[in-house]
């Protein structure tokens, strides 16, 4: 190997240790069988992913945060296609106006959004579970704009042209064609949207009620009080998420495409 | 099989004509291209056709029925688009059952019709493959066969061998003649190369800024263009300048703007405008020894191309192409030598 290739290499080495080694730290920690927080872990259990199943308010902010983000990324989804329909096919005046204005949360800061939510959703009396799934919907909107807006606008979209030379209506052609051909958009848009609402934090601060607190939220809550390994397994089980769902993303459509949505 | 008009299509797009009184009929079973540089029109009265376009006025015929007011899926026309516009979630036996499938046929019948098309454009081995593992050339074989199913009697092709490189176009260009023929399909072909419409056509209809410019069989445009940027847009064209025509009974001569001696030319074509060039083509000028032609040239260059050998000649700072066969029966004067230049009478088109 040449100097300047070991030179990258070790560059590599070292920005990915950078970055991952916090994660490893928690991860490890979240596996540690003694009592407190130490790294390098001495011996290894899984009592604190016990421990986490017994914490009540861990578990139900998990579930809090699982509903939300099923919920928003399927109603993102389905507005967010028609929005993005609307957008990509149509003809009527001020259609990049209107995705800009669609994309903007992506350029307001997450904590702004919140606040002006709380005023707006104090003044109309809405309860706590339906601002933050409107909040996790606002956030994750932009993400499904930019996939699917992409996907319809994509070279190969002249097959709907083609299935109509074929026989097909215009609604046929989009059921049995379009749609089809958009699977890998769609499966982008919800993942993005699950992992970008799962672990939004700033939403919850402000949203959240006693009965709503999300798991990134309650995991905040809990190291104010107590640091054990339990608040370790939690982060893991945060990141697994995650994980999994990047996983799945590379399977059905490619990491690179994934990512290059994401940026 | 069918017969098609097309009469006086127009479509004029926010500060562009997109076509300007379009009209050709294309008997049955003929294989008609608009050729023409890039915004041309073709595409416009392609699409005109198809029905993806609403045109201004005009009428578009198949078999005298005129269909203009039909939406697309129900003109029964084949469409073979540049960029394929395969189904990428469909495999090629899938894609070209598609249209059969819309049109609720019997699995039996679906199943004969597949596998002749199959066989016909030679992917019977990759039937259950998906459309995006294959070639550009495989994949246009998939789109014609899917616009062939359905026996449509016309079919429509935008530029359908654009994306291929030069070995595969030729090679293609063979494959869909041949398809044409034994299907027996009127078809209608866009390109923008030449070469690709002078092999494939029974006729090729010019167009230039929305119109036809001429109209007629391969040969006939080459050999006889009746304007300026017909001679030029099929193969290379010297343009004399002229300052007048004289005829005398069946004879006729052209008074060149570089030479005193009027030069022979064929009789201009009736009702054209006034002629203002005289057109022949390199493969048509003849080379000689000085004083033996309609003129005299020094060499300025020459070029060995294989088959040919390309003059660049100069007349009162005037510059000519000439090719001249390097078969040994034609003489192959060096640079800087004097020859004369001559011409048959048939082969200087008066132009406008
Ligand atoms: N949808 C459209 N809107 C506006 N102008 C168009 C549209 N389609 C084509 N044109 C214009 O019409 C002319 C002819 O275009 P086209 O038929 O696509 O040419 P070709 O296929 O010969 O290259 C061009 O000047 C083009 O810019
Ligand atoms: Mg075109």
């Amino acid at each position: 190997m040449r100097p300047s290739s070991i030179l990258f290499l070790v560059a590599n080495v070292a920005i990915y240790l950078f970055l991952l080694l916090p994660v490893i730290i928690v991860i490890a920690i979240s596996f540690s069988g003694t009592d407190s927080v130490a790294f390098p872990p001495t011996s290894f259990s899984f009592r604190w992913f016990v421990r986490f199943l017994g914490e009540d308010q861990l578990v139900s902010a998990l579930m809090v945060s699982c509903g939300l983000a099923v919920a928003s990324s399927i109603i993102s989804l389905i507005l967010g296609g028609i929005a993005a329909f609307a957008i990509a096919r149509g003809t009527f005046w001020g259609r990049s106006a209107a995705l800009n204005f669609l994309m903007t949360p992506l350029m307001v800061p997450a904590l702004v959004i919140a606040m002006a939510l709380l005023e707006f959703f104090a003044f109309l009396g809405t309860p706590s579970i339906l601002g933050l799934l409107i909040g996790h919907v606002i956030i994750t909107l932009p993400y499904v704009m930019r996939t699917m807006v992409a996907g319809l606008t994509g070279a190969d979209m002249l097959a709907e042209q083609a299935a109509i030379s074929l026989g097909c209506t215009p609604l046929q052609a989009i059921r049995l064609v379009t749609i089809p051909m958009l699977t890998n958009s769609m499966v982008a848009s919800v993942l993005f949207s699950f992992i970008i609402s799962f672990e939004n934090l700033p939403l919850s601060l402000f949203l959240s009620d006693p009965d709503t607190v999300t798991l990134p939220m309650q995991i905040y809550n809990y190291i104010q009080w107590v640091f054990d390994p339990t608040v370790a397994a939690a982060a893991t089980i945060n990141f697994l998420v995650v994980v999994v769902l990047v996983f799945v993303a590379e399977r059905t459509i490619g990491l690179s495409r994934f990512m290059g949505v994401m940026k | 099989m069918s017969k098609v008009t097309v009469r006086d299509l127009c479509k004029r797009f926010p500060g562009t004509v997109g076509a300007d009184g379009v009209s050709f009929d294309i008997p049955s079973g003929q294989f008609l291209t608009l050729l023409g540089p890039s915004g041309s029109g073709k595409t416009t009265t392609l699409m005109m056709i198809a029905g993806f376009l609403q045109p201004d006025s005009g009428v578009i015929e198949v078999d005298d029925s005129n269909i203009a007011a039909l939406t697309p899926n129900k003109r029964n026309l084949g469409v073979v688009f540049q960029s394929y516009a395969l189904f990428p979630h469909k495999t090629v036996w899938e894609n070209i059952a598609f249209p059969l499938k819309i049109r609720k046929l019997a699995p039996s019948e679906i199943d004969k019709r597949v596998s002749r098309l199959l066989e016909l454009v030679r992917l019977e081995a990759f039937k259950d493959r998906s459309v995006t593992t294959l070639s550009g050339g495989q994949k246009q074989r998939v789109a014609l066969a899917r616009a062939l199913v359905f026996e449509p009697p016309v079919l429509l092709m935008d530029e359908p061998l654009g994306a291929l490189d030069r070995k595969l176009r030729e090679q293609m260009q063979a494959e869909i003649k041949n398809l044409q023929r034994s299907l027996n399909v009127t078809a209608i072909y866009v390109t923008h190369d030449q070469d690709e419409a002078l092999s494939m056509s029974d006729s090729i209809a010019i167009m230039n800024e929305g119109k036809i410019s001429q109209m007629g069989s391969p040969e006939a445009l080459f050999e006889r263009p009746n304007n300026r940027f017909v001679a030029e847009f099929l193969g290379g064209i010297n343009l004399f300048p002229i300052t007048a025509i004289h005829s005398e009974g069946a004879s006729h001569t052209g008074k060149l703007a570089i030479a005193d001696a009027p030069v022979p030319c064929c009789p201009p074509i009736a009702g054209m405008s006034e002629p203002k060039w005289l057109g022949v083509r390199p493969e048509r000028v003849r080379i000689g020894s000085p004083a033996g032609g309609h003129f005299d040239a020094t060499v300025m260059k020459r070029t060995y191309l294989g088959g040919t050998m390309l003059y660049e000649l100069n007349v009162a700072d005037f510059l000519l192409a000439a090719r001249v066969p390097t078969d040994g029966a034609s003489p192959l004067p060096e640079v800087g030598s004097r020859v004369s230049v001559s011409w048959p009478a048939q082969s200087a088109w008066p132009l406008a």
